[in-house]
Order: C-alpha cells, then sequence, then structure tokens
C-alpha cells in the first residue's frame, strides 16, 4: 500500500492561517498559491479546513475550493462547519472531491449516511478530535473545546457503520506541539476500523511520520512543517522511501 | 472537438470538467439530454455515488447510450461509470449496462484498507502494451473505490493494479470503450499523459498539453 502524505491548510476568512490549539491566529499565505506549491512538492491531496466562525467566512471558503480545483488536479478535502446534506452539496459543487464532518457528526450521526448515500462512503470522511482522559480516548467537539464522553474507538466504528470512508484523526493533545503524532491513539483506531486513517496532530519532522505510519496510518497529515518550509512535501516521501515505506515520488 | 459527460445528478462534475478544459482545452457538457449524449466525439461515464444511483440515471437514457455506443462513439468511463458497463453489482441497486459481462464485487483482501484510497502504480498488459496506453505503464494514479470489476473476458483488461492480493482491473479497453477504475481527472500529470493517450486510440483531433 502506498501511504499518502497531505499538507493541511486552515483557513479563516479566505487565508491560510497558523495558530496553536486555534489561539494566536497568524496568516501564513494565500490558500491557492500554498496548494498549486504543494502539489509540485508531490503532495497526494490537499485538505482544507474552514476555522471561520462567521456565516460570511464560510462563503468565502466555497470561493477558495473553486479557485483552488480551478488550479490543482490532486484530491481536496474540505471540512469545517458542514451541518447538513446542503452544506455538503456546496462544497462539492464547488469542487471538493471529499468532505470531512466532525462536530456535526456527532450531534446528528445520520449525516454521515446522508452524505455518502449521495456522494459514495470513499468521499465521506469522518473526522474525529481525540483527547486522552486517562482511561480512554474521548471525542471532543467545536474544535477540541466541548467534550461529548464518546469513546473514539466506539465512535470511529460507529462512524464507519453509518458510512465513513476514512477517519481523519486527531490528538488534541498533540496538536500544534510538534511533539510528534499520538502512536498509541493511532494504533488503537487502525485497529478497530477497515477504512483508512489519516493521522494528524503533532508532525515535527519526517520521523514522526515514519512512526505514525508503522503505528498504523494511511495517511500523515501536517500543517505547520510545509507551511514554514521546514520540510518539503517532497522531503517527507523521499525520507519515507529511504526507510522502506512505499510513496509516489 | 465535443464532450458529453453523464448528469450524475450530484453537481460534483467540477474537476472532470475542468480536466477536459485544462487537457483538451474544450468545454464538456453534463447532460441527459439524448440528442447530446449520442451527438458528441467522446462521451464521459463519470464516477463517484453509488451503483445505485448511477443505475437510476442510466434507466432514463439507456437506449441514446446503447445506440451511441452500437455506432462506435468513443467512450470513456470512469471509476463507478466503469462498473456501470456491467450488469450487476454486489453493491446492489439497479441494473447497470450490460455492455460487458463479468461481476462487481467488493474489495476482499486481508491487510488493506477497504476503500481503497490513494495513487497507485498501474501496470498496463497484454495487447495494450502496444497501444497509446503504453505511454501510462508504471505511472500512478488516485483510485477512491470499494468494489471492483471482475471481468469474464480477461482479455478486455488493459491494466491492473495490485492491492493487497488482488489485481484489480485499473484499465478496460475493447474497440469504442476505455474504462478506468482510477480517476484521472484527480491524478496530476499521470492523468494529463492519460488524456494523449486517449486522443491518439480514439483518435480526438486534439494534443493535449502535458
Amino acid at each position: 500500500m502506498v501511504v499518502r502524505v497531505i499538507p493541511c491548510l486552515d483557513v479563516d476568512e479566505g487565508k491560510v492561517v497558523k495558530g496553536r490549539k486555534f489561539r494566536d491566529l497568524a496568516v501564513v499565505g494565500d490558500p491557492v498559491e500554498l496548494a498549486v506549491r504543494y502539489e509540485a512538492e508531490g503532495a497526494d491531496e490537499i485538505v482544507f479546513l474552514d476555522i471561520s466562525a462567521s456565516w460570511k467566512g464560510r462563503e468565502i471558503l466555497r470561493d477558495v475550493v473553486r479557485s483552488v480545483a480551478r488550479e490543482i488536479s490532486i484530491p481536496i478535502t474540505v471540512g469545517g462547519g458542514i451541518r447538513s446534506l446542503a452544506d455538503a452539496d456546496h462544497i462539492f459543487r464547488s469542487g471538493a472531491d471529499k468532505v470531512s464532518i466532525n462536530t456535526h457528526a456527532v450531534k446528528n450521526p445520520g449525516l454521515i449516511t446522508d452524505i455518502s448515500r449521495k456522494y459514495g462512503s470513499q468521499s465521506t470522511v469522518v473526522a474525529i478530535d481525540a483527547k486522552n482522559s486517562g482511561d480512554f480516548y474521548e471525542v471532543m467537539i467545536y474544535g477540541g473545546r466541548e467534550p461529548t464522553g464518546l469513546n473514539a474507538v466506539e465512535w470511529a466504528r460507529r462512524a464507519v457503520d453509518l458510512g465513513a470512508g476514512e477517519i481523519l484523526l486527531t490528538s488534541i493533545d498533540a496538536d500544534g506541539t510538534r511533539a510528534g503524532y499520538d502512536l498509541k491513539l493511532i494504533g488503537i483506531i487502525a485497529g478497530s476500523v477497515e477504512v483508512p486513517i489519516i493521522a494528524s496532530g503533532g508532525a515535527g519532522s519526517p520521523e514522526d511520520m515514519y512512526r505514525a505510519i508503522a503505528a498504523g496510518a494511511d495517511a500523515v497529515l501536517a500543517a505547520s512543517i510545509f507551511h514554514y518550509r521546514r520540510y518539503t512535501v517532497y522531503d517527507v516521501k523521499r525520507y519515507l522511501y529511504s526507510r522502506g515505506v512505499a510513496v509516489r515520488l | 472537438m465535443r464532450v458529453a459527460i453523464l448528469d450524475n445528478g450530484a453537481g460534483n462534475l467540477y474537476n472532470l470538467v475542468r480536466y477536459f478544459e485544462r487537457v483538451y482545452g474544450v468545454s464538456p457538457k453534463i447532460t441527459m439530454e439524448p440528442r447530446e449524449l449520442i451527438d458528441t466525439d467522446l462521451l464521459v461515464l463519470p464516477g463517484v455515488g453509488n451503483f445505485a444511483v448511477l443505475s437510476s440515471i442510466i434507466d432514463r437514457v439507456r437506449d441514446p447510450i446503447y445506440r451511441y455506443i452500437e455506432s462506435g462513439g468513443p467512450l470513456l468511463a470512469i471509476c463507478l461509470g466503469m462498473q456501470a458497463l456491467f450488469t450487476e453489482s454486489e453493491e446492489g441497486g439497479g441494473r447497470g449496462l450490460g455492455v460487458f459481462d463479468g461481476r462487481v464485487v467488493r474489495i476482499r483482501s486481508s491487510g488493506v484498507r477497504v476503500p481503497h484510497i490513494g495513487w497507485d502504480p498501474v501496470e498496463i498488459v497484454g495487447g495494450a502494451s502496444s497501444s497509446a496506453l503504453g505511454m501510462i505503464d508504471g505511472r500512478y494514479f488516485y483510485y477512491a473505490h470499494s468494489y471492483y470489476v471482475v471481468p469474464s473476458n480477461r482479455s478486455i483488461v488493459a491494466g491492473v493494479t495490485r492491492y493487497g492480493d488482488i489485481d484489480i482491473p485499473a484499465v478496460i479497453y475493447r474497440d469504442n470503450i476505455v474504462a478506468t477504475q482510477f480517476h484521472p481527472e484527480r491524478s496530476g500529470v499521470s492523468g494529463r499523459i492519460f488524456a494523449r493517450a486517449i486522443a491518439e486510440i480514439f483518435d480526438l483531433g486534439v494534443a493535449p498539453h502535458v
């Protein structure tokens, strides 16, 4: 199996931003320019997460998706604030290949089924933000701010039963630290479901990505290490290749 | 040159439209009009969705599609569109076009994920190696599917991709029909090279920019 390397762009009011745990947001660039650069570097997909608080911000996101889709020819996943099938329709119409749902999948699990019936499970990503609560990994919603009491393993299984074709798994504890992915979390979820797992949160180096793959991830996602050019996507893939991981070079 | 894409009703065909604009410099028509489906230089059966949805759409334009194929018109079927060339799918729900004999089955292989999502190299096999499809041999393409085709007649398989212990038919080629399990429109440079191969095979009279 060929592992995917996926840059993630957090978009606020049409600009790519980076903040630690949703605070101190700094503008890091233009979504189209970054997406074009990442495709050229060998990105296998690109994920956009809309973190705009406003309705207007979400309108802008559709324009962003359209502009990016016009320029690149690799798959685009879009998440953030998708509450209904109608929201997903708009995002697909703008040029997304997959949508990612998170908070509103928890609040209304039927949304997973609605989207996967219409667009196929391969286009339906369920994002899970998990926090280590000592005894188990707890699902968090609203950008990691609100606990749900749900066990991430059970939620992942249920989401797949309902039609999720991929799990975008973010460790709230590791996110923004660049201290490495939560390997235990990846291992537990990867062993519990049949669908591909995209590991997210904590990437600081290509070696972190290698470890996530060794722990069971099918794809590795990162934001800041790419935005700030610590590594290019190509650097990461070359490193993975040198460690015996199959990648598209 | 005219390209017609069967309207899958889901409204997610922008990337396919953009693909043909990019590779052939033409604006395809997304349509359910029998006349437009027949009167074209290339008919495209798109993927995405599920077998039941696509077969219910096909039901409405079955005759024009058959007439187009019988007249020798070039047909490109992508992903689910490829599966719809067969009669039925394990995914259930309705009839496909039945152009080819065989089955559409779910990926069952130990140690691999389902759906199969990501980039894998295609190996062009048999007689197809000496066709224009030879130019995509070994190149990586993007896949996103849980089901794949098992044709009764293996000689129509022009390319395969290995997934777990399965050789998934990635390209089918017979007469005026080319079908792919992968998404050329999402496959970067490989997709543009594929467009060149198709232009040559179907003699479309366009020289795609790669």
